[in-house]
């Protein structure tokens, strides 16, 4: 095990002063002191001085250097020694072993290692409980999705962030709002630990720094027309969020049609969107209302059923007879959000 | 998928020529709206707002109108007044990234003192000559601008009448904490049958400020506000009014 190894092994048990990090290492005193100076200058560790001076080395909370945390100890509480499994080489094989059967030599191919390197990391891999082998001549692997060290690998090696898609809102809103899988959403709150933030549905709020970010858990391959279509039957995605979303022109309408019919949601979809082209036309057009006036099915919806509680204000019938759905929305917010676009 | 503000020089920028155009006609009219609450509550407030919301007498509108045509800005007659508006021009040359966004307009809404609410008869209506004189900060100046603004009481009084959406529930509520429920009542009272206005939004107010999912709710909390403390506020409005009608 090499020294950076041994000191997150350590540190991956509880923080310690650096005094105590030197002396209980079985390394010499100076590879100690260089390899922390080094990793707390890269960002892999922390370093704080207490009131009494004494500095505690820590490894930091963020979210990739906690999964790194827990990569080491979950390794050599295996017996495993983490330093070849995460060298850049074992790195570079790593990102080329999915669910499907890989051989090495294919492997080899794709990384330019010899066939025997990638033989002995795959060796690696397979004691670490990360790769299933199928066959041993010739050698050929696949990933063991469901085992903890090979998610964590997932996580650490192939560190790709989110795609972004980015709606951009001018002024009044005094919050965010994110869209995440339970995983992207899992690092962010590692990463940004002091953020003011409140995670849709769950009750769970927390004050801090910074503007207010809405986060909302979705699932991985989630698009911006199910997230309108979801926030259809919120108060504040009707008034608010559904309007932005329209008003940033990114949405494609065949594909929302697609999923309303799906989700036997084309007569609120299309009243919506009908009721957003009377108040502007430059957010909906009337080719859209069309699509969906053709479609609209006997079966009537309630449209919000939040608001049911609160009545009718007088306007609705019109686009409830065209479009079969028993409406209680609140005009004047949806005009008040429209105005403010 | 995020939906998240402009970059903050750019807000800051757009934030700062909307008060530069609101400094030439100031003194024409009376700010409503989100930079009247942000006038009377300064920091507590902080949602932005991107539009100036005014009231002024017909004098005041044409006088408004003349120096904002002079400026350059275009005027769309509205059902409820004027809103004049111009593409916004960063003062600054903009990076790769913001280069991408698209940029508002800025936009300067003037009513006559009378506020409607649709397909009802009922109003409310602003005193031109009963207003506070407050001060707004620029962000990038070392300026500040003084503008008139309605009574807390009575700008209180007119958002509890409005539509139950987040800005104005959250509005309210930050005014609520800068006045008293008698002043409010009374400015309520004084105009024609606007408490019918509020006894109709209250409810839908004090349910989405009580729902912890709702956005409103969030940003309350987000700001210290006492959520139980407003909520009783609005309900003793509300006693008061069913009891006085």
């Amino acid at each position: 095990m090499n020294v950076k190894s041994a000191l997150y092994s350590m540190l991956a048990i509880c923080p310690a002063p650096l005094r105590e990090v030197v002396t209980r290492l079985p390394y010499a005193e100076k590879t100690v002191y260089n390899a922390v100076e080094q990793m707390v200058s890269n960002g892999d560790l922390s370093s704080e001085r207490r009131h009494d001076g004494v500095v505690i080395i820590s490894i930091p909370k963020d979210y990739y250097h906690q999964r790194l945390s827990k990569l080491h100890m979950l390794l050599v509480t295996q017996g495993i020694d983490p330093t070849p499994l995460l060298s850049k080489t074992c790195q570079q094989i790593w990102k080329h072993i999915a669910s499907q059967k890989i051989t090495a030599e294919h492997i080899a191919e794709k990384t330019g290692f010899t066939t025997i390197t990638v033989h002995k990391y795959l060796h690696l891999l397979s004691n670490a409980n990360a790769v299933t082998i199928i066959s041993k001549k010739p050698l050929s692997v696949r990933k063991k999705e469901s085992s903890e060290p090979a998610c964590l690998l997932d996580e650490i090696i192939t560190d790709e962030k989110t795609k972004k898609n980015t709606i951009y809102v001018a002024g009044s809103r005094p919050f965010d709002e994110e869209f995440l899988s339970p995983k992207d959403l899992q690092r962010k709150l590692y990463d940004k630990p002091h953020q003011s933030m409140s995670i849709t549905d769950t009750g769970f709020q927390l004050k801090g720094k910074g503007r207010h970010v809405i986060y909302e858990s979705t699932p991985d391959d989630v698009d911006l027309e199910q997230i309108f279509l979801s926030s259809l039957v919120t108060i504040d995605g009707v008034e608010d969020r559904c309007l932005f979303i329209l008003g940033s022109k990114k949405m494609n309408m065949n594909q929302l049609f697609a999923y309303a019919q799906k989700q036997n949601a084309v007569n609120i979809v299309g009243c919506y969107l009908h009721i957003i082209h009377d108040l502007s036309q430059a957010l909906v057009d009337k080719k859209t209302i069309e699509m969906f006036s053709q479609h609209v099915t006997g079966k009537t919806a309630i449209f919000l059923k939040q608001l049911k509680k609160y009545g009718k204000q007088g306007w609705e019938k019109p686009y409830e007879k065209q479009w079969n759905v028993n409406l209680y929305l609140d005009l004047g917010s949806i005009r008040h959000g429209v105005r403010a676009l | 998928m995020n939906l998240q503000e402009h970059p903050t020089r750019i807000k800051n920028d757009i934030e700062d020529q909307s008060l530069q155009l609101l400094s030439l006609i100031k003194d024409s009219l009376v700010v409503i709206g989100g930079w009247g609450v942000r006038a009377h509550a300064q920091k507590k407030h902080g949602r932005y707002t991107l539009d100036i919301d005014a009231v002024a007498d017909e004098k005041g509108v044409q006088t408004t109108k003349n120096i904002l045509s002079s400026e350059g800005l275009s005027c769309r007659s509205k059902d409820w007044g004027f809103q004049f508006h111009t593409p916004y021009k960063p003062s600054f040359p903009l990076n790769k990234q913001e280069r991408e966004l698209v940029l508002p307009e800025l936009r300067v809404e003037i009513s006559g003192p009378r506020i409607t609410e649709l397909q009802t008869d009922h109003y409310f209506e602003f005193n031109l000559t009963d207003y506070d004189r407050k001060k707004i900060c620029f962000h990038s100046l070392d300026r500040v601008l003084f503008i008139h603004v309605p009574p807390v009481a009575d700008l209180t009084a007119v958002k509890l009448g409005l539509p139950a959406d987040y800005k104005n529930i959250f509005d309210s509520i930050v005014l609520l904490q800068l006045t008293s429920i008698e002043d409010v009542i009374s400015a309520i009272k004084r105009n024609d049958s606007w408490d019918e206005m509020v006894l109709r939004r209250i409810p839908k107010y004090i349910g989405r400020l009580h729902n912890k999912n709702s956005l409103v709710h969030r940003i309350a909390v987000d700001a210290h506000i006492d959520i139980k403390k407003s909520e009783k506020k609005l309900r003793d409005i509300q006693n008061i009014l069913r009891t006085t009608q």
